[in-house]
This record gives structure tokens, C-alpha cells and sequence, in this order.
């Protein structure tokens, strides 16, 4: 460490203060953040909250909370969103504040944590979301009513009014198909200005046909009209294309949720030294913002004090962090890995919620082309052979010597028949089932390819701190006169943000040792020395807590410095022998972690551990976990070239991490999840995000997985029979087009319905038990 | 032929009734959380929510 520390804590105020001109960055945010950033003015002094509440699971849950703040005379209204897991919460300005609202969710057991109201992100979410639902309205209401008049015509109506019946039609589906056939003229075109074929263009082109045809029949006095049959492929398709949003949409709010609260704030510094909160948006040029470890730069600037490794992957893809120092230009969007910063600031980007997410949404779009989609391969055959199929039909009657209107009539029925609606189907409507299903155990995907690939993973690999364990210290032993000095040294701990001083002072704070305080006790005169220790005044003695030097701890007991996690005590009094003390500590394992590995072992899993931590750490926990293959002290650089060889050798990985430095290897892997707990850069890298304590639920995961792909394949496998049937009676002309339309809705439908047994086969798979709050 | 007449508006009525409906529905967020409106049936509370 550069830079000289002097902090001076008397214990009774605990009141820091600094010298302003040479201090060290703190290595938490010392200020809570303030929740009141979070609220949105609405009219007449109304101020809504939204809250994000994980663990709300039922509707006990949700009556319990509505009927808790009904109570509360302040509020005007509190509504629950179980879908969302949101809290909504109005109230007149002054009457009450956010955190009060926060604490009081928190009191009733709910972890909260709040949703920024930004109205530009929840316009541009829902805006494509309506107009397929308008769409989708519309073309039901059109093909229902222009089906009405169509059966009446089927049923014998002649001359003047199967006329007046046809015009009836016209008048209500050239409008409809106008209204909703957007989404699909629209892509078709552009696929088609780029000299492409997509599954719109069939679709547009046998929509236009049999609706041009229809009207020409119309004017014609013809017999036949199908009005009916171009409304009904409408109506089918964007119920697909409905769903595919409905999945999209999933993952965007996930996104957001999992945004929300880490990067709409910064810390800033003021000229005296005190720290503020402020949202980003109100940054202006030439404030100081500290950024600590772990965190995102929010602005573009130069840095003052500090030195740190700062990720540039997420801007340009350098997996290797660069140093930087004081001097150095730093942009917003760069991750600071290391160490505190402060930046001033010389530029506010637009780094708005908005802008971040739908990077990171397109970034997840660009990675897909190494994995094509499943459904995009198919497309990529099926829709040439389609307009094949039918050039060929026309063609093939024409030169039969049909007339030219029968024959396109034929040839439009094998456009509507093979239209890909089943095929459309057969996947997202699996995704959006497994995505809720996934949601509902609490597990976040990230875009619907991922649960494709994670059916066929072999190998899974760990990463040990954060993701195995808690990243949660608990003290595991005590040795020497530690019994004497506990109480004493947990205090002195109490003024640190040292993990292992955080730990010392929690256990002792939650054990029943507690003595009542003497003023004797108090501790004077507490220091605290970066990478060394503490010190402080007691009674007429010296205690010291830190590292073996720090506290001169006698040479006899330099044998038992070899625990990887550890704090030295000593307490000397003049002219007496010193007491000393050792606490060690362990991390904590995450919950079912043993019961995972052993699941995963027995499904033929290739389970490893790569750790940054030291060897004999590692084989501790490989040992205890009964994992083979593990790899001590890699670096991340080094985790994420093991990865890229294993992928390399053909094994397909499912990367578990959380750290910063994870990112790459998340990245790198097959497929990858990450608890909720991870980094924003480990959240953000991978496509799976579990959003609790438990690793247990990975395994419903995988089995959830299994039988997505199950499905769609059972799904491919019913469109493609049913196009082998379909299309040859088509060709041959014994299908009009409604018949086509007809068997193309059944199609649909039994795919949607095989989708749907994903609910009951989900029901029996291993998930976390989540107990419901109100029966805890 | 003279019961088209009216018959066919009524029909179209009812139809394009069900439509508005169906729009009104959406631009009141009545499809918001269909989880929780499943649930907020079956609880039989007199005292009315806020």
C-alpha cells in the first residue's frame, strides 16, 4: 500500500476521523444506500416504490404482505405482482420514506432489494410486448367472425349472397391482415432487402397470395374465397411469435432485476472528505466518485488515488485486466478489480440503466452464433424448400394443364400446410414453460439456447470461494488463552473491515459469552494498520490483533503459523508475560453443496474444482467433497485457458463461478451459471443465475434440461410427421386452403399441449425446498 | 335474406365487443400477473385491500 493510514476510532462515538490529505480509500462503502433514489414522483405528490422481492414465492406470501401494509394508515396503495415478484408500493410524499417501507419488508422476513422506475427501459420493454398483443387481438377477432361468415357460405349460400358474404370477409380481413400482419411483412422484408430467406417470408408471401387471390375471386363472383384461411395462419403465428417475446421479456427483466440496485448509484466524495450517495444520472463533471473493488466505473474520468486491475473485456474484449494508476484515464462500463479508486470525473457518459442492459442483452445475441440455435438450423432448410415445394406444385398443375388460378389455389395450400407453425412453436413454447418453471424455483435464464446446451454438458466445473462456500467466515477454533481474550479482541475487531475481523467480532457478537460491558473495558487509543493488525489500549496493557508479527508473538509458537485463514492476539501488560491468542477461521459451505456433487458424480458428471486458492486448501475440499480433478492456484487467466482446452478436447462445461475475475472462464465455458451472490460482471458473463443460497437447485436444472430437449425434439418430431402427411395431400391438390388452415391449427396446438407437460414432469424434480415464509 | 340484415351487425357487434374488451383488458394491465390474480381469488377477505 501506497498510501499512509492514520485512522483513529475512539470506540464510543465511532466517529472516523481522517486526515483529508493522505488517507487510505475505504474498502466498503461506509454510507448506507439511501433507497429514496429508487422512488419515482407520480402526480399530486404521489411517490411510488417498487421492491423486488425474492423469496415471495405463494400466496400466502402475497396476502401477507398486502394485508401487513394495508394496515399502515400512510400508504395509499400496496399491491403484490407474484409473477414479477414486485411490490408496489404509493404513498403522498412526506407521509413516509422508502427505507422505513424497505425495513419493514425486511422485518416480515422478505429479502427486498429495490427496482429503478426507469420509464424509458419500461416503455421500450412493453411497447413491443403490445403491439404483438394488439396484433394478436385483432386477428382473433377477424378470423373468428370472417370463419362465421365462411361456414355459412360452406353450408349452401349462393349467387348474390355468398357475394355479399365474400365482401363482408374482404372488409374485415384486409384491415385485419393489414393491422396484423406487421411483424411479419416487416422482418420478411428485411430479410429479403438483405438478399435472405427467413420463415416470414413464406408466411408473408402466402398470407399476400391467398388474400390478393380471395379478393380477385371476390370480384370475379367466384366460388371461393380464403379470407378465412390467411386470418387463421395469422392468428397461430403470432401466438408463436407472442411466446418468443413472452421468453425474451423473462430474461430482459431478469436482467434488470439483477441491475438494478448495483449500478444506478455511486459513491461520491466530497471536497471534506464525506461520502454521498448519487444516482449516476446526476453525476456532474468534476465530482470525485470512489469505485471499490468489484464495481463498475460509472463515469469516464481520470484517477486521482489508487491503484487497481480494471477489466476491459466488457468493452473490447481483452480478457487480460490491465493495471492502472493514479493519472490514468478510465471509461464508464470498465470494471474495477482490485483495488479502491477515486476518479474525478471528466465526462458523464450516457450509462443509463437502459443503454447497459441492451448492451448486454446484444452482447448475449452476438455470442449465440456459435451455438446456432436449434431452430434457426431447421429454418435454414426448411423455408427454401417450402417456396420450392410450391414453385413446384404451381408448376406441376400448370403444365397438367390446370387453369392458373386452381393451380396457385394448390400452391397456396402447400404454403399454408407446411407453414412452419408447429416448427415455429416447437421451441419457444418449451423455453417460456421451462423458463417459468426455472423462475419459480428461483433460478434466472438468461436466454433459452442456454438450457439447450446445458442438456448436453459432461463436465462441470467449480470454482471453490463464493461458489462452493458462502464467501462467509466463521471462526473454527480457539487456541492458547483465546477464552481469556475473546471478548476483548472480538471488540477491538469490531473497528475493522477486514473479513477476518468482521468474522471474529460476528461470532462473538452471536455467542452467548457476552458479559455485560465494565467501563474497565473500553478500549482506547484503537489503531489500525493496513496488512498488519490492530492495536489499542486496554486497561494498563497493549492489545494487539493481526498477524503473527504484528502482535510479537513469542518464537515458540511459530509452528502453528501455518493455517491459511488466522488472527493472532496479544495482550501485554507491563511486567507480566504476554497472553496470546490464535482464532482460525473456515469458510462456510453453501447449502446441499455435498448432496449436489454426489447427484452430479452419479449421473456420469466429470465434477471439477479450479481454485485460486492454495493447494492444500483446495485438496481439503476436494477431499471432503470427494471431487478427483481439481487445480489449486490458477489464475484467472489460467482457470480460463483449463476451460478453453477442455472445450477444446470435446468436453462440453458448465462453468460455476462468481468472482470478478470469473468473467473469462464464464465466458469460455460451454455454458455457465452463477449465484446470486456472484460479481455483476459473474451475473452479467453467465447464462444462468441462481437466485439463492442453495447449489441444490442446479440439479432440477439439469433435469429440467433433459426434458426440454426431450420435448422439442418430441415436438420437431410431431411437425415434421405431420408435414410428411400433410404435404403430399396438399401437392396433390385434395386440400383447400382452409382444410390447410385447419390442419395447421391442430399441428400448432398439439405442440403447444406437449410443451405444457413440462409442468407435471417439472413437479417431481430435485429443487431446493423452498419453504413458503408464511409457513416457516 | 332480410334477417342478414340485421343479423350480421349483431354478429360483427358482438365480435368487435369482444375485441374491445380484450384491448380495454391489456391497457388496464389486467394481464400484468396472472399468478398473482389466479391466487387473489380464492382469498376471502371482507376488509378490502388498499
Amino acid at each position: 500500500m501506497a498510501l499512509i493510514t492514520d485512522h483513529k476510532i475512539s470506540l464510543n462515538t465511532l466517529e472516523v476521523t481522517s486526515e483529508p490529505q493522505s488517507y487510505e480509500l475505504p474498502k466498503e462503502s461506509t454510507s448506507k444506500k439511501d433507497l429514496s433514489f429508487f422512488q419515482t414522483k407520480l402526480e399530486n405528490g404521489v411517490v411510488a416504490l417498487d421492491l423486488i422481492v425474492a423469496n415471495m414465492n405463494c400466496a400466502g406470501c402475497m396476502s401477507k404482505i398486502e394485508r401487513t401494509f394495508s394496515e399502515d394508515q400512510k400508504l395509499q396503495k400496496v399491491r403484490v405482482n407474484l409473477s414479477q415478484k414486485l411490490v408496489h408500493f404509493e404513498w403522498l410524499e412526506g407521509e413516509t420514506d422508502a427505507n422505513k417501507l424497505f425495513d419493514d419488508l425486511t422485518a416480515l422476513g422478505f429479502k427486498a432489494s429495490p427496482l429503478l422506475n426507469d420509464n424509458d427501459l419500461v416503455k421500450a420493454e412493453s411497447v413491443e410486448m403490445r403491439r404483438l398483443l394488439w396484433c394478436l387481438g385483432v386477428a382473433g377477432f377477424a378470423a373468428a367472425n370472417v370463419m362465421l361468415l365462411s361456414v355459412s357460405v360452406w353450408s349452401g349460400a349462393t349467387g348474390a349472397t355468398r357475394d355479399l358474404f365474400h365482401w363482408l370477409s374482404a372488409l374485415i380481413a384486409i384491415p385485419a391482415i393489414a393491422f396484423a400482419g406487421r411483424p411479419f411483412f416487416s422482418s420478411a422484408w428485411t430479410a429479403l432487402r438483405a438478399g435472405h430467406l427467413n420463415m416470414d417470408v413464406p408466411i408473408s408471401l402466402a398470407v399476400i397470395l391467398a388474400t390478393g387471390l380471395s379478393l380477385f375471386e371476390t370480384a370475379g363472383h367466384g366460388e371461393h374465397a380464403f379470407f378465412d384461411a390467411a386470418l387463421t395462419l395469422l392468428f397461430f403465428l403470432l401466438i408463436g411469435r407472442t411466446l418468443d417475446r413472452l421468453m425474451r421479456e423473462q430474461a430482459f427483466s431478469g436482467v434488470r432485476q439483477l441491475l438494478a440496485f448495483k449500478s444506478t448509484v455511486a459513491q461520491i466524495i466530497d471536497d471534506d472528505g464525506k461520502q454521498r450517495t448519487l444516482p449516476i444520472s446526476d453525476i456532474e463533471i468534476g465530482m470525485r466518485v470512489l469505485v471499490l473493488p468489484g464495481e463498475t466505473i460509472p463515469v469516464d474520468g481520470e484517477i486521482l488515488i489508487g491503484k487497481s486491475d480494471i477489466d476491459w473485456s466488457l468493452v473490447n474484449g481483452e480478457a487480460v485486466p490491465r493495471k492502472a494508476q493514479a493519472g490514468d484515464e478510465v471509461f464508464s462500463g470498465l470494471v474495477n478489480l482490485s483495488g479502491p479508486l477515486e476518479i474525478q470525473t471528466t465526462a458523464v457518459g450516457e450509462t443509463t440503466l437502459l443503454s447497459e442492459i441492451i448492451r448486454l442483452m446484444e452482447q448475449a445475441n452476438e455470442r449465440a452464433p456459435r451455438y446456432r440455435k436449434l431452430v434457426d438450423r431447421a429454418a435454414s432448410v426448411y423455408a427454401p424448400l417450402v417456396h420450392l415445394i410450391a414453385l413446384f406444385t404451381f408448376a406441376g398443375w400448370m403444365l397438367h394443364g390446370m387453369a392458373w388460378q386452381d393451380s396457385l389455389y394448390t400452391a397456396i395450400s402447400v404454403l399454408i400446410i407446411t407453414c412452419p407453425c408447429a416448427l415455429g412453436l416447437a421451441v419457444p413454447v418449451v423455453q417460456v414453460v421451462a423458463g417459468s418453471i426455472a423462475h419459480k424455483h428461483g433460478l434466472l435464464m438468461k436466454d433459452g439456447a442456454a438450457l439447450e446446451k446445458l442438456s448436453e454438458v459432461d463436465t462441470v466445473v467449480f470454482d471453490k470461494t463464493g461458489t462452493l462456500t458462502l464467501s462467509k467466515l466463521n471462526l473454527s477454533g480457539q487456541y492458547f488463552e483465546a477464552a481469556h481474550l475473546l471478548p476483548i479482541a472480538s471488540q477491538l475487531a469490531k473497528n475493522s473491515l477486514h473479513p477476518l475481523s468482521k468474522a471474529l467480532a460476528n461470532t462473538y457478537k452471536n455467542s452467548d459469552l457476552r458479559e455485560s460491558k465494565e467501563p474497565s473495558d473500553v478500549l482506547l487509543d484503537i489503531e489500525e494498520h493496513p496488512g498488519l493488525g490492530l492495536r489499542a489500549t486496554y486497561q494498563d496493557g497493549e492489545l494487539r490483533l493481526g498477524s503473527f508479527e504484528w502482535c510479537k508473538i513469542d518464537k515458540t509458537y511459530e509452528t502453528y503459523d501455518q493455517v491459511d485463514l488466522m488472527l493472532w492476539a496479544s495482550f501485554s501488560q507491563p511486567g507480566k508475560k504476554p497472553i496470546v491468542a490464535l482464532f482460525t477461521f473456515e469458510d462456510e459451505l453453501r447449502p446441499g453443496v455435498m448432496g449436489l456433487i454426489r447427484t452430479l458424480k452419479a449421473q456420469n458428471l466429470d465434477v471439477q474444482l479450479l481454485s485460486g486458492d492454495r493447494q492444500e486448501a483446495v485438496e481439503r475440499m476436494a477431499q471432503l467433497l470427494n471431487i478427483d480433478h481439481f487445480k489449486a492456484e490458477m489464475k484467472p487467466d489460467e482457470k480460463c485457458s483449463y476451460i478453453e482446452e477442455l472445450g477444446q478436447n470435446g468436453s462440453k462445461v458448465l462453468m460455476v463461478g462468481d468472482g470478478i475475475n470469473d468473467g473469462p472462464s464464464l465466458k469460455a465455458a460451454f455454458t455457465s451459471l452463477s449465484p446470486s451472490s456472484a460479481s455483476d460482471v459473474a451475473q452479467v458473463t453467465a447464462n444462468f443465475v441462481l437466485m439463492n443460497d442453495s447449489l441444490k437447485s442446479i440439479i432440477g436444472l439439469f433435469q429440467l434440461a433433459k426434458s426440454s430437449r426431450a420435448l422439442i425434439y418430441q415436438n420437431f418430431a410431431l411437425a415434421i410427421v405431420y408435414n410428411l402427411i400433410a404435404v403430399p395431400i396438399a401437392v396433390f391438390g385434395f386440400a383447400t386452403p382452409i382444410v390447410a388452415a385447419i390442419a395447421m391449427s391442430l399441428s400448432s396446438m398439439i405442440v403447444t399441449l406437449n410443451a405444457l407437460r413440462l409442468h407435471l414432469l417439472a413437479s417431481s424434480y430435485q429443487w431446493q425446498e423452498d419453504k413458503p415464509l408464511s409457513e416457516v | 335474406m332480410s334477417n342478414l340484415l340485421f343479423l350480421i351487425p349483431i354478429a360483427l357487434g358482438l365480435g368487435f365487443l369482444g375485441l374491445l374488451g380484450f384491448l380495454w383488458a391489456l391497457k388496464t394491465n389486467q394481464f400484468e400477473d396472472l399468478e398473482g390474480s389466479a391466487h387473489r381469488i380464492l382469498d376471502d377477505d371482507d376488509k378490502p385491500l388498499k
